[in-house]
């Protein structure tokens, strides 16, 4: 899948789980999920399940880290490590 | 013409599974209940987040002629005890009491459960336990109480994340404190060990099935179909021979948030499931 595919993807998850009500396009991908698009502790919860759920990866304990979770960028580098064949 | 009710809503007071009091609010029909429905909460801070959306449930459920009673268990709410008071065992002890209660209250009517995540297990052993439950509803319902505390460990490595950049503790680490005796502060809410190891316990799917003559799984979120957690209740259902409807409806999970949120489609979903179980008769609206 290409970088712009798996971001778009991420982009619907993210709208749809949060029950945001915006045009998934409009997200920018390079902007704070948590500072420009409100997203809380409760739906980082959300978007983990989300990734494990819809993108079949499996987050670990020790990768709770904002950094993961920042942007969209950084959440489609994530789930792109995470299903690299190791 | 129409079909709405006036109602008077009122304080309860009864006694608990540990001999404590129990708070409730009991919303009482002004003529012969169609039954009693008795809301059972979740825990921990779901539950302040669900008291609103309870509150309306009640009021609709009041409207549609039922009789109802929301309960703060043992330890929580308005109710007498701390949380260390609580115990899966208490809770459920609780709900009996609240269903002889309701029983009396509901005349000849249907006598239904309620149940929200952790309240919607504790309905379900209640209604093995003591029988005589017409209907259970069951709202996001905790089915394997290992499967919950894992969640709700999750929850914590999550708030870590947002105010320290990453999960200070593992699940892990959580779950040898509790093995080793300690008390895991969640939410501000001890997880004492005799809850833990009872949690630990919680399968509904291991025992009995209750013996009602339907059964509601409502699942609350932005899945569009049924869990495997809600075809394996509907299938355990099936095996006895008994009816149980699969909903998914698309509304944020109330439980887990601060503000307001609108469940209109949640209650709608409810009442249309107990209108077809128990239809209401023809009468006259008067607003309340």
């Amino acid at each position: 899948m290409t970088e712009e595919k798996l971001e778009s993807r991420l982009k619907k998850m993210v709208v749809r789980r949060l029950f945001m009500k915006i045009d998934p396009d409009s997200i920018d991908a390079g902007k704070s999920l948590v500072d420009d698009y409100g997203v809380d502790s409760v739906s980082l919860l959300e978007l983990v399940v989300g990734l494990e759920e819809e993108f079949g990866i499996k987050v670990e304990d020790q990768e709770f880290d904002v950094n993961n979770f920042r942007t969209i960028e950084a959440l489609a580098e994530f789930v792109r490590s995470k299903q690299q064949p190791s | 013409m129409g079909n709405a009710i006036t109602w008077t809503e009122s304080p309860a007071v009864l006694t608990g599974g540990r001999g404590y009091a129990l708070f409730g609010m009991e919303y009482s029909p002004h003529e012969t209940p169609r039954g009693g429905v008795i809301l059972c909460p979740p825990c921990f801070e779901e539950r302040k987040s669900s008291h609103r959306p309870f509150v309306e449930t009640a009021r609709a459920l009041a409207a549609g002629g039922w009789h109802v009673l929301r309960l703060d268990l043992t330890g929580c709410g308005e109710s007498d005890g701390t949380f260390r008071d609580g115990s899966i065992g208490v809770w459920v002890c609780d709900m009996e009491r609240a269903m002889a209660h309701s029983r009396k209250a509901a005349a000849e009517g249907p006598l239904v459960l309620l149940g929200l995540r952790l309240g919607a297990a504790i309905s379900w052993l209640a209604a093995c336990r003591s029988g005589g439950v017409d209907g259970l509803a069951l709202w996001e319902p905790v089915v394997n109480g290992r499967e919950y505390l894992e969640q709700e460990l999750r929850k914590k490595l999550a708030r870590d994340m947002m105010t320290t950049g990453r999960a200070r503790v593992s699940r892990r680490d959580l779950f040898d404190s509790l093995e080793r005796g300690e008390e895991v502060d969640f939410d501000g809410y001890p997880i004492v060990p005799s809850l833990y190891r009872e949690l630990l316990q919680t399968d509904i799917l291991s025992g009995p099935a209750p013996a009602t003559r339907s059964v509601l799984v409502l699942e609350i979120g932005a899945a569009s179909g049924p869990s495997q957690r809600a075809e394996a209740i509907q299938k355990r259902l099936a095996a006895e021979g008994r009816s149980c409807l699969l909903r998914n409806v698309y509304t944020q999970p109330f439980w887990n948030l601060v503000g307001l949120c609108d469940i209109g489609t949640v209650i709608t979903e409810t009442t249309s499931w107990l209108d077809r179980q128990w239809p209401q008769q023809p009468r006259d609206i008067v607003k309340h």
